[in-house]
């Protein structure tokens, strides 16, 4: 059964092809949320949100993109929201932390690369951190990227020219 | 040092998103711009260290509690109907409150009709005259006279 008979039968009311939505696409989207927000728990409930979100919009859902796509553009946007609320609060959690903690790398640091690039990734703004994760690490071909952060063609490219330039200066240590 | 005027053609390329014919051009000026080459090798760098960030699987558990938290969604055809009984709702409070100061404003002293005016003030008269009948139809006449003028 496709994902838009699906969507049909979820507004006939058959709540199972709903679950049947979810089993079939959270996987894909909770790797794409846990690159977005960092942590296991909060990419579970960025996907609680996606999913509720979804839900309420499945009106609305015209099937210009594919349910993929557009679960994807509800995830970015629920991902930059729990983002930007997240980082009022780390803000506030490092201005207290600061007197105490050391400043200088330390040689754990070195060692643990994957730990490194997906602090860096974190740490880049949120347009270049959704270009970055749907790029490199979700794959996605230009076009798609454009369909799914509503934005041209163009724009993605310069976003990803720029945010590869702010990753690589992250992690400028690990380039010879 | 500046960037090279095709540097940001390079993210493209790497991609493989730069049309054939953009491509076997920039190929041609990587030959010659050492500039653009090690940009291309660092671009490429940076796709394999992020590539150690692999695929990420679902936990089964919070698969399970994504099932849970969707069924405490309430159902499509609950909303639906709630939204067009909602609907309905606000249309006949609507309606009915307008219907009242229609008739709350129809029923001033003000608007009684003029053919009321005219029973009440020469009911007398009228009786003696033993026309009566005549008299009311009159002024009922004259009555809706008046409400079709503009």
């Amino acid at each position: 059964m496709t994902d838009w008979e699906l969507v049909r039968k979820v507004l006939f009311g058959d709540h199972e092809a709903f679950h049947r939505l979810l089993d079939r696409h959270a996987p894909g989207l909770y790797g794409l949320a846990i690159n977005l927000v960092g942590s296991p728990a909060d990419a579970e409930d960025v996907l609680q949100e996606t999913f509720a979100g979804a839900f309420r919009g499945l009106r609305t859902f015209r099937g210009q993109s594919s349910v993929k796509t557009w679960l994807t553009q509800i995830l970015i946007r629920q991902a930059a929201r729990h983002h930007r609320s997240r980082r009022r609060h780390k803000v506030m959690r490092l201005e207290q932390a600061d007197s105490t903690m050391p400043v200088a790398p330390s040689a754990q640091r070195q060692a643990d690369l994957r730990m490194d690039i997906a602090k860096a990734v974190q740490s880049l703004a949120s347009e270049h951190r959704e270009v970055i994760v749907l790029r490199e690490l979700q794959g996605m071909s230009y076009d798609k990227m454009a369909e799914a952060l509503g934005v041209p063609r163009g724009t993605v490219e310069s976003r990803l020219f720029r945010a590869r330039r702010a990753l690589r200066d992250l992690l400028k240590e690990y380039f010879t | 040092m500046g960037d090279c005027e095709k540097a940001h053609l390079l993210g493209a390329y790497h991609d493989g998103e730069l049309p054939p014919d953009a491509c076997r051009e920039l190929e041609r000026h990587l030959a010659g711009c050492s500039q653009c080459a090690a940009e291309l090798q660092r671009i490429g760098e940076l796709t394999r260290m992020l590539s150690c960030l692999g695929q990420v699987r679902i936990p089964p558990d919070t698969l399970d509690r994504l099932h849970r938290a969707a069924d405490a969604l309430p159902t499509v055809a609950v909303r639906r109907m709630a939204g067009v009984l909602s609907s309905v709702a606000a249309i006949v409070l609507t309606v009915c409150t307008a219907g009242l100061s229609i008739q709350d404003s129809s029923a001033s002293p003000s608007a009684m009709p003029f053919w009321e005016t005219q029973v009440l003030s020469q009911q007398a008269e009228a009786a003696d005259s033993g026309s009566s009948e005549e008299l009311l139809v009159g002024w009922m006449a004259q009555d809706l006279a008046m409400r079709d003028e503009p």
